[in-house]
């Protein structure tokens, strides 16, 4: 027989420190965002494939030693071989040194254009929403006659108006295209700013531009960031539309687009070399996009788990 | 469930209009394209391919390719280039004519000819349209074709009046032209559409709106317009008043505007098209096929140097530049159709004193890809400039594929021979045509064809004050021997004032002669006598027929 | 409703303005004229040229010409069409860029519906993804290739159907196909979306907590209420599919607007660039309004009387 004494219990309390401990490491919206984007295994092969194509475009053209502009009219429109891995065109140009040549011009298009629509949409819609009333009006109205006007016309007289180029070829695309992203976010705002931290940062007397720049738009990053991955892939699709009208980059340099409309001048006899173009802009399309799917899943608070 | 009977209504509503809309669409558009090829035996129809929508089928006003193509077939002129692209008397609308001992007057003698309405062709059609082109107020862009005539100018500058103008209808069958100055081409040019009779009463009861649409207009040549489907299709038929169409065998013609080559390509593989221009690459698919032909053109390729500019106002750089490129590869591996090497601005065929302008001349001024000669030009010109090295250049071209091809396969080898860095500009056409008037650039791809068949066309345009002399070019020496051949009557003393003119301008080298254009096509071997003149028209298709498809 | 309909109107003609000032300006500044050619003409002929279509005159008289004619619906002459009036090309052109612009818009959203739908109900798995490539392969592959593929496989190869051409509804097949991909993949994709947060709500599980047929719950709860943000592309999705023929009409030799469209700006065609433009632009403008109203009526959650949008 066992004795039970009080002697035998100890008293345990509450435990303060235990029950208030938290288990699971604490993780910010964005480390459980890209927790999330980790588990995708489609839009982490999109992002590994884009990354890869971002490293070719910046070694792709030394692979092989020619440069992108080097002819040779002794081997005008060759299928690919050893020595030329993708052939060569009309003028004996390696075509795998300018399909690299092509990334480069192309993502450079595409993801320049997009950033400077993220930044001026991010900014004028970020003040319309703010302030609202009279002024968001106005503003909007200037969006809608923007949204009015057809965009080709647009680009391509600013084209003819600016000359050929890079350059041209960015600054037509964002002068219509920053409307969505500003459309986007001031609807992102005008929800956000009648929330209960605005108001604490406004008691606290932040100025406006403090709090649409450190409030309002990192809360609204998610959707940006979203629109963003989506506006690259459009981009890169209205260069090769440009390059399909003879307003694309100036001669010998190469996008995706001048290549592939190069070769369907002569689809019928030599397919291979739309073949390669063609494939590299629709990877990259459809990368973009399934990366921006799974970004919008990962970094949509209500599927926080 | 208001909400969806709202839906529904909304929807029905929408395609109810949809569909109504498409049905007005399908209803205006009866007729099925040429893309649908008959197969009856040898039925006199022929199918090609236009390319483009004729701007306009008014004589006076149209200036392009493809109008001039359907209004020779479907209007005629004073005379017609036959066969062999020669004039001979009777083959146009005049059965007979005289020239005065001095070359300035001209008289016609019309045979009795009809237009498709079956009124008679008369001398005061001619005398009626010509002052038509030259009247200020009609807006027509080739008036200046007809400044030969005594007066034109004046009349069509608003300095003149069109009684002063040296046209005149003496009687129904005789038209009398008097010129400012002897003028050899002039017979020639009035096979040219400005030239092209116009019946009075049609254009007074149309007025601007001559030549929009097939029923307002009268015919006076093979065909007539029967169908004109805008940017779809163009059909003629045979003209049943036209004077000599015992000798027209076709009944239909159908012209198709296709623009894309893989679709022309395929079209003429499918048996839709009957002949092509072969567009691009698409030569290698086509040269060792018995069906594929070319033919050379009345036109000359250039490079066209900035006469003005700091690094192409002398004349070793212009000639480093000319001489480095090598022509010989340049039309095999690039052009690949049949063009002809040019080191000289006159291209072959067009006529001199006694037989061909080139022969007469010489075949050229320098040699082709001649390396070590341009290596030295181009030493001396930079030792006169008092610089080292040349600093970047600039060529400007069109943006058409095909200029961009030619001038980066031009830039590589400037790169190769000569070791200087060329920068492309492509531009849009009339931003270059901006650039090259303004004299906003270094060096321009460009080209000429005849507007008639005598070197002069080819000469008169480097002319000081000419202009098209966008190269700024200025000799005293040539614009006198230009001047003077101009005037000449002595058609032999000429002709030796043009060849020194084309010598001087070679050794001046303002422009750089790249190659003569020659032009690749298929035809199928059941077409028969179809045509392709050297300049003008794409086509002639007065005699052709179809036997055997 | 009659209130907020004048606004819009007035917002329309006050924004259709704007962009006729704007574009007129800025196709100005365009280098060269109408009557610049290759072949230079003689200063004089050139001035002739000018003054007989009003181009002589000051800009801002132009300007108020433009207008002037404009308020009488006159678009003026086309200046490289030198007897069509602009009018006439338009009323030419246009059924055959819109014929072929509908039957894609028609084929995209139905095919782009179900393609949504089969993907957002199975959620992840193999249809999803099925649907998802074919979406992917409208937004992915720029239309000149597809149209230019389809053209060698379907007409030259197989011969099923007219390489080019226009006038029998078999001309119309392959264009309209090659231009249905990208109102495919907008629409399937944004049905997916939409279903998907259709699928999570409460009414869906009272829904099948009654006991109704799956059948019956995806038709009448689902997709029903899943369609209506859909709609409000379609505005956008037309006018972005009827300018953008441009492509598939050079491709298929087609009769339509979208040429004149581009070439106007090559040509120095002013008349054209400001007619064409004003067109695409009205009908633009009419279609978000016309969206606008057909969502205020199907949803009522909107209400049009507080002029909110």
């Amino acid at each position: 027989m066992v004795e039970i004494t009080r002697e035998k219990f100890e008293r345990v309390g509450p435990n303060i420190e235990e029950s208030q401990a938290i288990v699971r490491p604490s993780m910010t919206y964005w480390q459980d965002a890209w927790r999330r984007l980790k588990m995708n295994k489609v839009a982490m092969a999109s992002l590994v494939f884009l990354i890869l194509l971002g490293i070719m475009a910046i070694i792709g053209p030394y692979m092989l030693p020619y440069k992108y502009s080097d002819q040779n009219l002794m081997m005008t429109n060759k299928p690919p071989s050893a020595e030329h891995w993708f052939g060569t065109d009309y003028l004996g140009r390696d075509l795998f040194v300018r399909t690299w040549m092509g990334a480069r011009i192309s993502l450079t298009i595409g993801i320049a254009a997009a950033l400077l629509d993220g930044i001026i949409g991010v900014i004028y819609g970020g003040i319309s929403g703010y302030f609202g009333g009279q002024i968001d009006n106005i503003m909007m109205r200037i969006v809608d006659i923007l949204y009015g006007i057809p965009y080709l016309i647009l680009v391509i007289l600013l084209m003819l108006v600016m000359g050929p180029g890079v350059v041209t070829i960015i600054v037509a695309m964002v002068i219509t295209g920053w409307v969505g992203m500003a459309r986007l976010v001031r609807g992102q705002v005008l929800q956000l700013k009648e929330q209960e931290f605005v108001l604490a940062a406004k008691t606290l007397g932040a100025s406006p531009a403090r709090i649409i720049l450190k409030h309002l738009i990192p809360n609204t990053l998610g959707p940006i960031i979203v629109s963003i991955t989506f506006d690259v892939p459009a981009a890169i699709f209205t260069e090769a539309f440009l390059s399909y009208i003879g307003l694309g980059v100036q001669p010998p340099l190469a996008s995706w687009g001048t290549l592939a409309n190069d070769a369907t001048n002569v689809l019928l006899m030599y397919p291979y070399q739309l073949f390669f173009p063609a494939f590299f802009i629709s990877m990259t399309m459809l990368s973009f996009n399934l990366l921006g799917d799974g970004l919008r899943d990962a970094l949509d608070p209500r599927l926080r788990k | 469930m208001l909400k969806h009977k709202r839906i529904i209504v909304t929807l029905l509503s929408l395609v109810l209009v949809l569909s109504a809309l498409l049905a007005g669409c399908s209803g205006q558009s009866k007729t099925a394209t040429s893309t649908t090829s008959t197969n009856t035996q040898s039925e006199q129809v022929l199918n090609l391919n236009l390319g483009d929508e004729p701007p306009t089928l008014d004589p006076q006003k149209a200036t392009d390719e493809v109008s001039i193509t359907i209004l020779n077939d479907v209007l005629e002129g004073l005379v017609r280039y036959n066969k062999d692209g020669k004039i001979e008397k009777g083959s146009g609308l005049a059965k007979d004519w005289t020239i005065s001992e001095d070359g300035l007057t001209y008289t016609f003698y019309l045979r009795d000819a009809k237009w498709s309405d079956g009124n008679p062709i008369t001398a005061y059609d001619f005398e009626y349209a010509w002052k038509r082109a030259l009247d200020p107020n009609t807006g027509s862009q080739y008036a200046y074709q007809l400044y030969y005539i005594k007066g034109a100018e004046e009349y069509n500058s608003g300095k003149g009046s069109a009684d002063q103008v040296g046209v005149k209808a003496l009687d129904d069958k005789t038209l009398q032209v008097t010129l400012k100055a002897p003028a050899p081409q002039f017979l020639g040019l009035t096979s040219f559409v400005t030239y092209m009779p116009l019946e009075k009463a049609i254009y007074e009861k149309y007025g601007d709106k001559v030549g929009s649409d097939p029923n307002n207009m009268v015919y006076s040549g093979p065909f007539i317009v029967k169908e004109w489907n805008h940017e779809q299709n163009i059909v003629l038929e045979k003209n049943p008043y036209y004077w000599d169409k015992d000798n027209v065998k076709l009944q239909t013609i159908n012209f198709s505007m296709i623009k894309d080559n893989n679709s022309l390509v395929q079209n003429y593989d499918t048996g839709a098209f009957d002949s092509i221009f072969i567009p691009g690459d698409y030569i290698d698919k086509y040269k060792d096929s018995p069906e594929y032909h070319n033919y050379a053109l009345a036109t000359v390729w250039y490079l066209q140097f900035n006469n003005k500019d700091k690094i192409f106002k002398n004349a070793n750089i212009r000639k480093a530049f000319t001489l480095s490129i090598n022509r010989e590869l340049f039309v095999k591996e690039v052009a690949k159709n049949g063009s002809i090497p040019a080191e000289a601005i006159v291209p072959p065929g067009i006529p001199g004193y006694n037989g061909d302008f080139r022969s007469e001349a010489g075949p050229g001024y320098f040699k082709d890809n001649d390396v070590a000669q341009a290596k030295e030009y181009l030493q001396k010109g930079l030792q006169e400039l008092g610089l080292s090295k040349l600093p970047n250049i600039k060529f400007l071209t069109g943006d058409t594929d095909t200029a961009k091809k030619y001038a980066v396969a031009l830039q590589q080898m400037w790169n190769q021979a000569l070791g200087v860095q060329v920068e492309i500009q492509s531009v849009a056409f009339k931003v270059r045509l901006d650039m090259m008037d303004k004299g906003d650039y270094q060096i321009v791809l460009a080209g000429w064809g005849a507007d008639y068949n005598d070197p002069m066309t080819f000469l008169d345009m480097w002319e000081t004050n000419n202009g098209n002399n966008t190269a700024f070019y200025s000799n005293p020496n040539y614009d006198k021997l230009i001047e003077e051949a101009k005037v000449n009557g002595d058609l032999k003393a000429r002709n030796e004032e043009m060849i020194q003119a084309e010598k001087i301008l070679m050794e001046d080298m303002p422009i750089g002669p790249l190659w003569f254009q020659a032009r690749a096509y298929v035809v199928k071997p059941y077409v028969k006598n179809l045509y392709f003149p050297t300049f003008g028209p794409d086509w002639e298709m007065k005699w052709t027929y179809i036997e055997g498809k | 409703m009659l209130r907020y309909t004048l606004e819009r109107t007035m917002y329309m003609i006050i924004t259709l303005w704007v962009i006729v000032t704007l574009t007129f300006f800025l196709m100005h500044m365009i280098p060269g004229d109408p009557f610049t050619s290759e072949k230079r003409v003689p200063e004089q002929i050139r001035q002739n040229m000018l003054a007989k279509y009003h181009l002589d005159k000051p800009l801002i008289v132009q300007y108020g010409y433009y207008l002037r004619n404009l308020l009488h619906g006159d678009l003026g002459i086309s200046l490289k069409y030198l007897n069509r009036t602009v009018n006439e090309i338009i009323a030419n052109g246009f059924p055959a860029s819109f014929q072929i612009g509908m039957q894609s818009i028609i084929l995209g959203v139905f095919l782009g519906l179900i393609l949504g739908i089969v993907a957002a109900l199975n959620r992840n798995g193999f249809w999803d993804y099925v649907s998802m490539i074919l979406a992917i392969i409208g937004r992915s592959v720029p239309n000149f290739i597809i149209a230019t593929l389809l053209q060698y496989w379907i007409a030259s190869k197989l011969r099923w159907l007219p390489v080019s051409g226009w006038g029998t509804f078999a001309h119309t097949i392959l264009p309209s196909i090659a231009l249905s991909f990208a109102s495919l993949s907008i629409i399937s994709r944004l049905m997916r979306a939409s279903m998907l947060d259709v699928i999570g709500q409460d009414y869906i599980k009272t829904a099948k907590s009654k006991g109704l047929s799956s059948f019956e719950i995806i038709w009448r709860h689902m997709i029903r209420n899943a369609i209506l943000p859909v709609i409000t592309v379609l505005g956008p999705l037309i006018a972005g599919i009827v300018t953008g023929t441009f492509v598939v009409e050079r491709i298929f030799g087609i009769p339509g607007l979208g040429k004149y469209f581009v070439q106007s700006i090559y040509n120095n065609d002013y008349t054209m660039i400001l007619g064409t433009t004003i067109f695409y632009s009205a009908i633009l403008v009419f279609l978000v309004f016309l969206v606008d109203i057909t969502y205020g009526l199907i949803d009522p959650r909107i209400r049009l009387a507080k002029g909110g949008k």
